[in-house]
């Protein structure tokens, strides 16, 4: 039994699971007010290469063949790299070598302290370890400092990188993500038109015997709100699901009930069929919309940027996107709503052309038309 | 075994997942960390390397010694199918391809390594350089005709081929033009005229015997021959070098055929090769073996790993990966048709088609077919997928 059970380590054990792959080395940096704890994964059959280290030639790297060379292995290694705080200098206090498993075999885990002059928000990395040997060694570098963290790739064509952050780069990406936001509600004639369409009758009411314009601006106002409001929330709940693909629905489900919705609210205009409700229809369509939005965004690049930042940047540009739209809108609709113009051509032609225009965006995507055609 | 005995055994069976977590320090002094690949040390060939790496470090600017080191590396990444090596190739070469002038060994081996890259357009730049000056050049005129044909341009891989006739024996053209021909509306008779020329006993060297019985195999397997096709990858397999293409494609039809037994007993001891792990897993799939989920575990790693540092190299696996063993037809389709972009051996095809029929994408299924048909594809594996498309597509 015993034989037996030294058999099965061994087997698990045996480099025989592990993968030939390129070669990466893996930085973690986790900086905490002036102080940087860093650990360094180096391949051990990387550092054989560079350094030698099978001293007797066996084929195998023991313990003390790596340890007894540690002292040269960190010379090698931080000859290699350079960690420095913008303008500041840190100075590094050595750690424990210990050993870790990658997918590809066994790692020297060289761990590190670096103390810097003042707190560290921007970093300057240079990484140029085994690219002379290898060039298709990668430096897979992750800096940790607060909830946010960058990661970098460097490659002989990029050995230098600057780290910042400071609050304005957050900013920047909060930016960067608002105007994507706006831009999405602009050119996503889908949302602005179901928008409209929940918006057209809000400056008129149905009687009867026709439409009555609303008397009261602050009604108006009110019921606006109230439509917006929920059509905000409701994709807002949805953006966060998809973004963090705790639910996610085939694309084509998405667009084709998109599609639909606006054909909903168009063909509402003329023959009302949820009255009162708008709001609620704009909740519960305004749930589909943000999936839409989700999908948008996750097509952009999330993996450098914060997502939380990003995701509330994205969002705040909608609403802003959208607010901008409704502004130029409502005060005109209001002044024009007692006009034969509004109540036949804008209210009942406008809806007939929505629904036509939607009905055919949901033929597209509901049933792939095009390919029919060819 | 008695019940602490088991249980003991079943805990070790567990480890592998657990102890990858943690970096720990050794408790003993002559454990071994780290075991370097076997060829590296005792043979010949590691032994060579290390003459030549020292006579490179005292003469940097010795051709004769980088070339002939760069060509150890090279082959040692074939053989062993391990990257890392043609990175020491590349970092041999990097300062003669500097120069204005690089020698024509210089150019052809970085062909192969922009090639290994899946750098094609790069490859080809090379290969075309050495052509204008050697247009009959053999194994720039071969490595053209191979990407032509896994990009999918049999018409530009088949002249290639041809310029072969020249210069070398007429059986490596034939061999050479036979997948491109057999691809693009000429299966039959490359099938045959192929078949009869390798019958003949001809000598040839052990390398080329398996390349050319593996091509055969793989126009009969499309035909549909699918006993004779067994036969010629058993050949392929019997001239005894140990080819990571031949195993590959083997163990598709293996797996197409399913015999998943048979997989599991000629990749059992290659986990290391992903790819080849990855036709393990789908096998352990099919018998419902309990070692699937840590292989599972094992790809889903070194996919990440390889994410990681920005490779692209994958797709086309882990398309199958996404659409076999993780059911996201989805995600499937997107590395699929990516991957489809730059290659599109039949492979490629099939698993672009599976993840497409899956995801009920149409547009892509009539896409992919049409340009079949205009290459003239008389592939069977391809009509059963289209016809199965409604059961959602057999296992390929």
């Amino acid at each position: 039994m015993k034989s037996k059970i030294l058999l099965v380590i061994i087997m698990l054990t045996s480099p025989l699971v592990w993968s030939h792959k390129s070669s990466d080395s893996f930085v973690n940096l986790q900086i905490n007010g002036n102080t940087i704890t860093g650990r360094w994964d180096i391949a051990l059959r990387d550092l054989e290469y560079a350094l030698a280290l099978d001293i007797d030639n066996d084929g195998a790297i023991t313990w003390s063949e790596l340890r007894n060379r540690y002292q040269e292995i960190e010379n090698y290694a931080f000859t290699r790299l350079q960690v420095n705080q913008g303008p500041g200098e840190c100075i590094r206090e050595p750690g424990l070598l210990q050993i870790d498993h990658h997918s590809d075999g066994a790692y020297a885990v060289i761990n590190f302290d670096l103390i810097c002059s003042s707190l560290v928000d921007k970093l300057n990395v240079e990484y140029h370890l085994l690219f002379d040997l290898d060039p298709t060694h990668r430096g897979l570098v992750q800096i940790n400092h607060g909830t946010s963290s960058e990661f970098v790739i460097f490659s002989p064509e990029k050995q230098q990188a600057n780290i910042d952050f400071n609050p304005s780069s957050q900013w920047q990406t909060f930016v960067q993500f608002l105007k994507e936001g706006v831009w999405h509600i602009w050119i996503g004639y889908d949302h602005i038109l179901f928008l409209l369409c929940l918006l057209l009758p809000s400056v008129v009411s149905r009687t009867p015997t026709g439409w009555v314009q609303n008397t009261s601006f602050t009604n108006t106002l009110g019921q606006v709100g109230k439509i917006i409001t929920a059509f905000t929330l409701a994709h807002s709940i949805t953006l966060l699901l998809g973004v963090l693909q705790i639910v996610s629905l085939p694309s084509r489900l998405i667009e084709s009930t998109i599609a639909f919705s606006v054909m909903m609210v168009a063909a509402n205009n003329l023959y009302p069929f949820f009255r009162e409700r708008a709001w609620f229809v704009a909740f519960v369509f305004g749930l589909i919309h943000g999936f839409g939005f989700a999908s948008v965004l996750t097509d952009l690049d999330l993996t450098t940027a914060n997502v939380g930042v990003s995701l509330l940047g994205f969002n705040l540009g909608v609403e802003i996107g959208q607010l901008a739209i409704v502004s130029v809108y409502l005060p005109m609709a209001y002044l024009l709503r007692s006009y034969w113009f509004y109540q036949r051509i804008v209210l009942y032609a406008g809806s007939q052309a929505i629904m036509l225009l939607a009905f055919v965006w949901f033929m597209q995507r509901a049933f792939d038309l095009s390919i029919y055609n060819a | 075994m008695n019940k602490s005995q088991q249980l003991l055994m079943i805990l070790l069976i567990m480890l592998p997942s657990v102890t990858l977590a943690k970096p720990f320090i050794p408790e003993q002094d002559n454990q071994i960390i780290e075991r370097l690949p076997e060829r590296l040390f005792q043979s010949k060939t590691s032994q060579k390397i290390k003459v030549l790496r020292a006579q490179l470090k005292n003469h940097p600017n010795d051709w004769s010694a980088a070339s002939q080191l760069a060509q150890y590396y090279i082959e040692l990444s074939q053989t062993q199918a391990d990257p890392r090596y043609m990175g020491y190739a590349q970092s041999v070469l990097n300062p003669w391809w500097q120069t204005s002038l690089p020698p024509l060994t210089a150019l052809l081996m970085r062909a192969i390594i922009r090639q290994n890259a899946h750098d094609f357009t790069g490859a080809n730049t090379d290969l075309e350089r050495i052509l204008k000056v050697q247009p009959g050049h053999i194994q720039a005129n071969l490595i053209k005709a191979t990407i032509a044909t896994v990009q999918g341009n049999y018409r530009t891989a088949i002249q290639h081929c041809r310029q072969l006739m020249r210069r070398s024996s007429m059986i490596m053209a034939l061999v050479c033009q036979s997948t491109p021909a057999s691809l693009s509306g000429e299966a039959e008779s490359s099938y045959r005229i192929l078949h009869r020329v390798l019958s003949t006993h001809v000598p040839m060297l052990k390398k080329d015997k398996a390349w050319a019985w593996t091509a055969l195999a793989e126009i009969a397997w499309r035909l549909g021959y699918f006993r004779a096709a067994d036969q010629h990858f058993q050949t392929a397999l019997q001239s005894g070098i140990k080819d990571f293409y031949l195993y590959r494609v083997y163990a598709d039809y293996l797996l197409q055929q399913r015999r998943p037994f048979d997989v599991i007993e000629l990749l059992t001891s290659e986990t290391q090769n992903d790819s080849l792990l990855l036709r393990l897993a789908l096998a352990n799939q099919m018998i419902h073996s309990e070692q699937l989920t840590e292989q599972i575990a094992l790809l889903n790693e070194r996919y990440d790993a390889n994410r990681k540092r920005g490779s692209t190299l994958h797709k086309g696996d882990e398309a199958r990966f996404m659409l076999r063993l993780q059911g996201q037809p989805q995600a499937a389709l997107q590395l699929a048709k990516q991957n489809w972009q730059v290659q599109r051996e039949p492979a490629d095809t099939y698993i672009l088609l599976q993840s497409a029929i899956a995801a009920n994408d149409n547009e892509i299924v009539q896409k992919t077919a049409h340009w079949l048909n205009q290459q003239g594809s008389s592939d069977v594996l391809v009509r059963q997928l289209l016809a199965s498309q409604a059961d959602k597509g057999d296992e390929i």
